[in-house]
Protein backbone atom coordinates (compact mmCIF):
# COMPACT_ATOMS: atom_id res chain seq x y z
CA UNK A 1 0.00 0.00 0.00
CA UNK A 2 1.32 3.41 -0.96
CA UNK A 3 1.23 6.38 1.40
CA UNK A 4 2.22 10.04 1.75
CA UNK A 5 3.33 9.82 5.34
CA UNK A 6 6.90 10.92 4.71
CA UNK A 7 5.71 14.00 2.78
CA UNK A 8 3.13 14.96 5.38
CA UNK A 9 5.69 14.54 8.14
CA UNK A 10 8.25 16.62 6.26
CA UNK A 11 5.70 19.44 5.78
CA UNK A 12 5.50 19.72 9.54
CA UNK A 13 9.25 19.29 10.02
CA UNK A 14 8.64 16.33 12.27
CA UNK A 15 11.17 13.55 12.73
CA UNK A 16 10.03 9.94 12.67
CA UNK A 17 10.41 9.96 16.43
CA UNK A 18 8.13 13.03 16.71
CA UNK A 19 5.43 11.36 14.63
CA UNK A 20 5.83 8.13 16.59
CA UNK A 21 5.34 10.11 19.81
CA UNK A 22 2.15 11.72 18.46
CA UNK A 23 0.74 8.34 17.42
CA UNK A 24 1.89 6.30 20.42
CA UNK A 25 3.90 3.82 18.36
CA UNK A 26 7.60 3.12 17.91
CA UNK A 27 9.88 4.94 15.46
CA UNK A 28 10.49 1.59 13.77
CA UNK A 29 6.78 1.31 13.01
CA UNK A 30 6.73 4.77 11.41
CA UNK A 31 9.77 3.87 9.31
CA UNK A 32 8.23 0.55 8.22
CA UNK A 33 5.02 2.34 7.13
CA UNK A 34 6.95 5.06 5.27
CA UNK A 35 9.06 2.58 3.31
CA UNK A 36 5.87 0.61 2.59
CA UNK A 37 7.02 -2.54 4.31
CA UNK A 38 4.13 -2.50 6.75
CA UNK A 39 0.47 -1.60 6.31
CA UNK A 40 -0.96 -0.06 9.48
CA UNK A 41 -4.10 -1.39 11.11
CA UNK A 42 -7.34 0.50 10.48
CA UNK A 43 -7.31 2.07 13.97
CA UNK A 44 -3.77 3.36 13.39
CA UNK A 45 -4.66 4.55 9.88
CA UNK A 46 -7.61 6.52 11.31
CA UNK A 47 -5.35 7.94 14.01
CA UNK A 48 -2.89 9.10 11.34
CA UNK A 49 -5.73 10.62 9.32
CA UNK A 50 -7.04 12.49 12.37
CA UNK A 51 -3.55 13.75 13.24
CA UNK A 52 -3.05 15.23 9.75
CA UNK A 53 -6.73 16.25 9.46
CA UNK A 54 -7.07 14.46 6.14
CA UNK A 55 -9.32 11.68 4.84
CA UNK A 56 -7.60 8.29 4.93
CA UNK A 57 -7.69 7.96 1.13
CA UNK A 58 -5.61 11.13 0.81
CA UNK A 59 -2.86 9.52 2.85
CA UNK A 60 -3.09 5.87 1.83
CA UNK A 61 -3.87 4.34 -1.54
CA UNK A 62 -3.72 0.74 -2.65
CA UNK A 63 -1.68 -0.34 -5.66
CA UNK A 64 -4.78 -0.64 -7.86
CA UNK A 65 -5.81 2.94 -7.14
CA UNK A 66 -2.26 4.12 -7.81
CA UNK A 67 -2.20 2.27 -11.14
CA UNK A 68 -5.58 3.76 -12.08
CA UNK A 69 -4.32 7.24 -11.30
CA UNK A 70 -1.37 6.72 -13.65
CA UNK A 71 -3.74 5.67 -16.47
CA UNK B 1 5.78 6.43 23.70
CA UNK B 2 4.37 2.93 23.42
CA UNK B 3 1.55 1.30 25.37
CA UNK B 4 -0.70 2.79 27.99
CA UNK B 5 0.49 3.88 31.41
CA UNK B 6 -1.61 1.08 32.96
CA UNK B 7 0.01 -1.56 30.69
CA UNK B 8 3.48 -0.30 31.57
CA UNK B 9 2.61 -0.35 35.29
CA UNK B 10 1.34 -3.93 35.03
CA UNK B 11 4.53 -4.91 33.19
CA UNK B 12 6.66 -3.25 35.86
CA UNK B 13 4.79 -5.13 38.61
CA UNK B 14 5.25 -8.48 36.86
CA UNK B 15 8.92 -7.82 36.18
CA UNK B 16 9.30 -6.88 39.85
CA UNK B 17 7.64 -10.13 40.94
CA UNK B 18 9.90 -12.03 38.55
CA UNK B 19 13.00 -10.33 39.92
CA UNK B 20 11.99 -11.10 43.51
CA UNK B 21 11.39 -14.72 42.52
CA UNK B 22 14.73 -14.89 40.69
CA UNK B 23 16.51 -13.32 43.64
CA UNK B 24 14.93 -15.94 45.92
CA UNK B 25 16.12 -18.79 43.73
CA UNK B 26 19.60 -17.23 43.44
CA UNK B 27 19.79 -16.69 47.20
CA UNK B 28 18.84 -20.29 47.92
CA UNK B 29 21.63 -21.35 45.55
CA UNK B 30 24.14 -18.97 47.12
CA UNK B 31 23.55 -20.43 50.54
CA UNK B 32 24.94 -23.65 49.20
CA UNK B 33 21.67 -25.52 49.40
CA UNK B 34 21.35 -28.53 47.14
CA UNK B 35 18.32 -27.60 45.06
CA UNK B 36 17.97 -30.98 43.44
CA UNK B 37 17.99 -32.74 46.80
CA UNK B 38 15.45 -30.21 48.02
CA UNK B 39 13.29 -30.98 44.99
CA UNK B 40 13.34 -34.67 45.90
CA UNK B 41 12.56 -34.00 49.57
CA UNK B 42 9.84 -31.42 49.05
CA UNK B 43 8.33 -32.02 45.60
CA UNK B 44 5.16 -30.08 46.39
CA UNK B 45 7.17 -26.93 47.19
CA UNK B 46 9.27 -27.41 44.06
CA UNK B 47 6.18 -27.89 41.87
CA UNK B 48 4.54 -24.82 43.41
CA UNK B 49 7.70 -22.80 42.70
CA UNK B 50 7.76 -24.03 39.09
CA UNK B 51 4.07 -23.10 38.71
CA UNK B 52 4.80 -19.65 40.17
CA UNK B 53 7.69 -19.19 37.75
CA UNK B 54 5.47 -20.05 34.78
CA UNK B 55 2.72 -17.76 36.14
CA UNK B 56 5.18 -14.88 36.46
CA UNK B 57 6.54 -15.54 32.96
CA UNK B 58 2.98 -15.57 31.59
CA UNK B 59 2.23 -12.32 33.43
CA UNK B 60 5.36 -10.64 32.07
CA UNK B 61 4.59 -11.92 28.56
CA UNK B 62 1.00 -10.69 28.67
CA UNK B 63 1.94 -7.29 30.08
CA UNK B 64 4.74 -7.02 27.52
CA UNK B 65 2.41 -7.79 24.60
CA UNK B 66 -0.08 -5.20 25.84
CA UNK B 67 2.46 -2.39 25.95
CA UNK B 68 4.31 -2.90 22.65
CA UNK B 69 2.94 -1.34 19.47
CA UNK B 70 1.17 -3.09 16.60
CA UNK B 71 4.24 -3.79 14.43
CA UNK B 72 6.06 -5.38 17.37
CA UNK B 73 2.93 -7.40 18.18
CA UNK B 74 2.66 -8.51 14.55
CA UNK B 75 6.28 -9.69 14.67
CA UNK B 76 5.44 -11.90 17.65
CA UNK B 77 2.25 -13.26 16.02
CA UNK B 78 4.22 -14.13 12.87
CA UNK B 79 7.03 -15.67 14.92
CA UNK B 80 4.51 -17.66 16.95
CA UNK B 81 2.75 -19.04 13.87
CA UNK B 82 5.58 -19.60 11.38
CA UNK B 83 8.46 -20.18 13.82
CA UNK B 84 6.29 -22.46 15.92
CA UNK B 85 5.01 -24.32 12.84
CA UNK B 86 8.53 -24.86 11.49
CA UNK B 87 9.64 -26.15 14.89
CA UNK B 88 6.58 -28.41 14.97
CA UNK B 89 7.50 -29.75 11.53
CA UNK B 90 11.00 -30.63 12.79
CA UNK B 91 9.55 -32.26 15.91
CA UNK B 92 7.05 -34.26 13.82
CA UNK B 93 9.93 -35.49 11.67
CA UNK B 94 11.81 -36.59 14.79
CA UNK B 95 8.64 -38.24 16.11
CA UNK B 96 7.96 -40.24 12.96
CA UNK B 97 11.62 -40.98 12.23
CA UNK B 98 12.18 -41.98 15.86
CA UNK B 99 12.52 -45.76 15.38
CA UNK B 100 15.12 -45.26 12.64
CA UNK B 101 16.93 -42.47 14.52
CA UNK B 102 17.55 -44.79 17.46
CA UNK B 103 19.88 -46.74 15.15
CA UNK B 104 21.75 -43.58 14.09
CA UNK B 105 21.95 -41.55 17.31
CA UNK B 106 23.56 -42.86 20.48
CA UNK B 107 20.72 -42.09 22.88
CA UNK B 108 22.47 -43.85 25.75
CA UNK B 109 25.26 -41.27 25.65
CA UNK B 110 22.67 -38.51 25.92
CA UNK B 111 20.37 -40.10 28.50
CA UNK B 112 22.85 -41.72 30.88
CA UNK B 113 24.14 -38.39 32.34
CA UNK B 114 20.55 -37.13 32.62
CA UNK B 115 19.51 -40.23 34.55
CA UNK B 116 21.71 -39.08 37.44
CA UNK B 117 19.37 -36.13 37.84
CA UNK B 118 16.01 -37.27 36.50
CA UNK B 119 16.16 -41.00 37.11
CA UNK B 120 13.75 -42.97 34.93
CA UNK B 121 12.19 -39.71 33.75
CA UNK B 122 15.37 -38.79 31.82
CA UNK B 123 13.93 -39.67 28.41
CA UNK B 124 10.78 -37.68 29.07
CA UNK B 125 12.68 -34.56 30.19
CA UNK B 126 15.12 -34.90 27.29
CA UNK B 127 12.11 -34.94 24.94
CA UNK B 128 10.58 -31.88 26.60
CA UNK B 129 13.96 -30.12 26.37
CA UNK B 130 14.22 -30.87 22.64
CA UNK B 131 10.71 -29.40 22.16
CA UNK B 132 11.67 -26.27 24.12
CA UNK B 133 14.88 -25.77 22.16
CA UNK B 134 13.15 -26.33 18.80
CA UNK B 135 10.30 -23.94 19.62
CA UNK B 136 12.64 -21.30 21.03
CA UNK B 137 14.92 -21.46 17.99
CA UNK B 138 11.99 -21.41 15.55
CA UNK B 139 10.28 -18.51 17.31
CA UNK B 140 13.44 -16.43 17.78
CA UNK B 141 14.70 -17.06 14.27
CA UNK B 142 11.41 -16.14 12.62
CA UNK B 143 10.99 -13.08 14.85
CA UNK B 144 14.46 -11.86 13.90
CA UNK B 145 13.83 -12.44 10.17
CA UNK B 146 10.50 -10.59 10.27
CA UNK B 147 11.91 -7.68 12.28
CA UNK B 148 14.92 -7.26 9.98
CA UNK B 149 12.72 -7.39 6.85
CA UNK B 150 10.49 -4.61 8.19
CA UNK B 151 13.34 -2.20 8.95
Amino acid sequence: MKNRLRVLRAERAWSQADLAEHLGVSRQTINAIEVEKYDPSLPLAFKIARLFALPIEQIFSDDQAAAKAVE
Amino acid sequence: MQGTRKARSVLAIWVGVGMIFGAGVAASGLEGSDLLRFAAQAPAVWIAAAALLVLVATGVGTAWMNQIDELAQRAHYVAWYWGGSMALAVLLFIFFAGPALSHVIDFDAILTPLEDVYGRGAGFFAGVSVCLVALTLGYSGWWMLYWMRKQ
